[in-house]
C-alpha cells in the first residue's frame, strides 16, 4: 500500500516530464507535511480538533520518516495548532518527506529516476512512471468515490481532502466531470480536520505568492 | 467514554458518554460495528452526555455511516452539546448524517 505522501507525489507528478509542477514548491512541502500528519492521525500516534493537535501514543510506527516526525511533535511543546505544525513541518521535513516518497515510489517499481543536468551544470533528478498500473489503482479508486454516491472508506476521504487542498483533483477528472463532482468533493474534502487546515495553509501561501504580481 | 444501547427490532437508540477521541475510538467503533453485526439496521445517536469529539472520533462516525449507508439504514445524532455540534458543523457532518436538537427527535427520523 503506498503511504498518503506516496500517493500525492505519484499524483502530481507530470508523466512525461517526471517533474512536479503542478503545485508552487512551498505548496508541495506543506501538502508533505499535511500528509504525514494524516498518516500518523489514521495510524492513532496523533489526534486533532478545531484548535490544536497532540500526540496521543509515542509508540513508533516502523516508517522511518513518520517515527522522525513523531519525535519532532514530542520534542517540543506538546499542543499546537495544526497550521503552526503544518508551518514547521514544510520548513523543517518537506524535503525528507519528498526525497523518502520518491525513493519509495522508485523502490516499489512504479517510478525511475533519472539523473540529468540543467544548463550542464546543475545536477536535475526526474522521476517518469516505470509503469501505470498504481497510478491507474489510485485513479480508478478515487474516480469511483467521487463520482459514485457511497460513501467512501475513510482513508479515500482522507485522501480527497488532501489531494483538493493541493487542487489535484483535476488530475483525477476529466474538465466534463469537474463541473458535476464540485459539490461532492467540497462535502468530502470538509471531513477531515487536517485536510481543512491543509487547504488553508496553501491557500495563505499561494495568496502570499500572487501578491507581487498584484502590486 | 461509555457506550449504552437499548433495541427496538432493527433500530438501537446509542447512548455515547465522555470523550470520543483517539484513547477511545477503537473501543467505540468496535462497539458500533458490533451492534451493526447484530443486526441493528438504523441507529440513533443520543449525545446528550458526549462532552467532546476530535478528529479520530469524527472517523468513528464516518465509519459507523458507511456501515448503515450500506445496509440501507437510517442514521441520525440528537441531543448534542454545543462544543461537539460546533465541530461536527465545522466537519460538515450534516451532509452525512442528519443531526436533529434532542435525541428522541433522532431516533422518530431513524423509525421512519
Amino acid at each position: 500500500m503506498l503511504t498518503f505522501a506516496e500517493e500525492i507525489v505519484l499524483l502530481a507528478l507530470d508523466e512525461r516530464e517526471g517533474v512536479i509542477t503542478e503545485l508552487p514548491h512551498q505548496a508541495l512541502h506543506t501538502a508533505m507535511a499535511g500528509a504525514v500528519l494524516m498518516e500518523l492521525s489514521l495510524l492513532n500516534r496523533v489526534d486533532a480538533d478545531a484548535k490544536q493537535m497532540r500526540v496521543v501514543d509515542t509508540a513508533p510506527t516502523g516508517e522511518p520518516i513518520l517515527d522522525a516526525v513523531l519525535m519532532d511533535l514530542q520534542d517540543r511543546h506538546p499542543e499546537h495548532s495544526l497550521a503552526y505544525w503544518l508551518n514547521r513541518l514544510a520548513g523543517h521535513r518537506a524535503h525528507e518527506i519528498l526525497r523518502l516518497s520518491l525513493a519509495g515510489l522508485v523502490g516499489k517499481g512504479i517510478l525511475r529516476e533519472e539523473k540529468h543536468r540543467f544548463l550542464w551544470v546543475f545536477p536535475d533528478r526526474r522521476y517518469p512512471r516505470r509503469q501505470d498500473r498504481e497510478f491507474m489503482e489510485v485513479r480508478a479508486r478515487l474516480r469511483q468515490a467521487l463520482l459514485g454516491t457511497d460513501l467512501p472508506d475513510v482513508r479515500d476521504i482522507v485522501l480527497i481532502s488532501l489531494l483538493n487542498a493541493c487542487r489535484l483533483i483535476p488530475r483525477i477528472l476529466s474538465d466534463n466531470e469537474l463541473p458535476r463532482a464540485q459539490a461532492r468533493i467540497a462535502q468530502l474534502a470538509r471531513l477531515d480536520l487536517i485536510g481543512q487546515a491543509l487547504a488553508k495553509s496553501i491557500r495563505e501561501i499561494e495568496f502570499a505568492l500572487s501578491l507581487p504580481m498584484m502590486l | 467514554m461509555n457506550i449504552t444501547h437499548t433495541r427496538q427490532d432493527q433500530l438501537a437508540l446509542v447512548k455515547i458518554e465522555g470523550r470520543l477521541d483517539a484513547a477511545t475510538a477503537a473501543a467505540a467503533e468496535k462497539q458500533l460495528v458490533d451492534l451493526v453485526a447484530a443486526g441493528a439496521r438504523s441507529i440513533a445517536v443520543d449525545g446528550s452526555a458526549l462532552v467532546y469529539i476530535s478528529s479520530a472520533g469524527l472517523r468513528v462516525l464516518l465509519s459507523l455511516a458507511k456501515k448503515i449507508k450500506a445496509a440501507q439504514g437510517q442514521i441520525a445524532l440528537g441531543g448534542l452539546q454545543p462544543q461537539v455540534k460546533e465541530i461536527l458543523e465545522i466537519a460538515g457532518f450534516s451532509s452525512i448524517m442528519p443531526v436533529y436538537a434532542t435525541a428522541e427527535e433522532a431516533r422518530r427520523a431513524c423509525e421512519g
